[in-house]
């Protein structure tokens, strides 16, 4: 269980976190939603240690240290790969230090997204990059994958194929983090929704929550942030100087 | 398609720079560089001790006349400013490790994957390896060639011309004296 307590964090004067805490139980596949600049990246970067941060944050009752990190993995639409190095020496690479390394799943999803071996990372599509990521993050034997908007630049053929993979070859312990803007595409993936607004926790559902309210999760959402369905028709009236009509 | 065998120091190599990065381009970097740094030393000591030698004689009737009452200039100084490659080869190590560490912000950020390694000290050993085999490369050249400029010293230099105590200039060479 990943447990974050009060977790803040500020770039010099401007908070990107406040006061976060946040449970995420071993098996769990969970959402993170917000707009640009909500604190998503920030949480994910936080959590894996990446920067420095106020609150704590801790794996079954530990901080995350070099001793429990490999428990964490990350695919980020920044990537984490090396782009001179193909996948073929990524595998070695993980291998060597990631000694719970999935070599079976790993040949699979490159066989199934038809990527090849011994191309450098760097030299692969966009989409070809992100699924590379993805693969490496599910393959390094974690517990716990997290994903800041990892298919960011793949087509909607690609991200359907791949929430599919995903929910044929995961675990029931391993626990995804995926953080996107892509809602209704994962709606039916999650099982948890997280709503981040302006660095602070505004919503935490579970779908089945949402389901027996018989509520979309686009619905939950826009109801949590207050979502003004009027605010596009009143912008155009007032930038075209139209009159309204009441 | 079956890997290509990799020999012992590869595999050591491989391991002690930024994952992906053409270790044998910088390996044809720092040959060169060694190359040239010996060729540049040979060239500023030779010069430089040919000129001393050369006037330890005198020009009498047409004849070039050794003249025992004068001392050939000291070792040190012959030495000054042949070395220079090498040291600029030790301070170029300075930006190669920052070049090395910069490499995990290029094209991706594998910085987040080096990170999050559970061998806290890899990322180190891949920025660092490299240039301290160079700088260490450049000093075990410079005190080999300081032994070897000093034998040539020796072997050229007149007998009646060498210094009192010629063994103490090479200690004080090796120690990195110049004048």
């Amino acid at each position: 269980m990943i447990e974050i307590n009060n977790l803040s964090k500020s770039y010099g004067k401007k908070a990107a976190l406040m006061d976060v805490s946040l449970t995420v139980p071993q098996g769990e596949i969970l959402g993170l939603f917000g707009e640009n600049g909500a604190g998503k990246t920030t949480l994910l970067k936080c959590v894996l240690g990446y920067l420095k941060h106020q609150g704590t944050v801790t794996l079954d009752g530990a901080p995350i240290t070099r001793q429990n990190i490999h428990r964490l993995s990350f695919a980020t639409c920044e990537h984490s790969f090396f782009p001179a190095l193909s996948p073929a020496g990524h595998r070695d690479f993980y291998q060597m230090h990631f000694p719970r390394w999935r070599e079976k799943r790993f040949q699979g999803l490159m066989d199934f997204f038809e990527l090849p071996m011994d191309r450098p990372a760097g030299k692969l599509s966009t989409g070809q990059k992100n699924q590379l990521e993805v693969i490496l993050a599910l393959c390094q034997g974690a517990d716990y994958i997290l994903m800041d908007e990892p298919f960011a630049g793949n087509d909607i053929f690609n991200r359907e194929d791949f929430y599919k993979v995903l929910l044929g070859i995961l675990e029931p312990t391993e626990t995804v983090i995926l953080s996107t803007h892509l809602l209704e595409e994962v709606e039916h993936f999650i099982g948890r929704a997280v709503l981040l607004r302006q660095g602070h926790i505004v919503g935490d559902v579970t779908t089945g929550e949402l389901e027996d309210s018989g509520r979309s999760l686009m619905d939950y959402v826009k109801e949590t942030y207050h979502y003004r369905s009027d605010r596009v028709r009143k912008a155009l009236s007032e930038l075209t100087g139209e009159e309204e009509d009441g | 398609m079956e890997k290509p065998v990799k020999n012992n120091f590869a595999r050591w190599i491989e391991g002690r720079v930024p994952p992906g990065l053409d270790w044998r381009t910088e390996r044809s970097w720092v040959v060169w560089g060694l190359i040239l740094g010996t060729l540049w030393s040979a060239i500023v000591f030779w010069s430089r001790l040919d000129n001393a030698r050369d006037r330890l004689y005198d020009w009498v009737g047409g004849q070039r006349v050794l003249v025992e009452s004068r001392t050939i200039d000291p070792f040190p100084e012959l030495l000054d400013q042949a070395m220079a490659g090498f040291l600029l080869g030790m301070a170029l190590t300075i930006p190669l490790a920052c070049y090395h560490y910069a490499y995990h912000y290029l094209g991706s950020r594998s910085i987040y994957l080096m990170r999050r390694l559970p061998d806290r000290w890899d990322l180190w050993r891949r920025c660092l390896t490299v240039p301290v085999l160079l700088a260490v490369l450049c000093l075990v050249a410079i005190e080999l060639l300081t032994i070897l400029h000093f034998l040539m010293f020796l072997l050229l230099t007149p007998s009646p011309c060498l210094p009192a105590e010629p063994w103490r200039q090479l200690l004080y060479a090796l120690g990195g004296g110049r004048v």
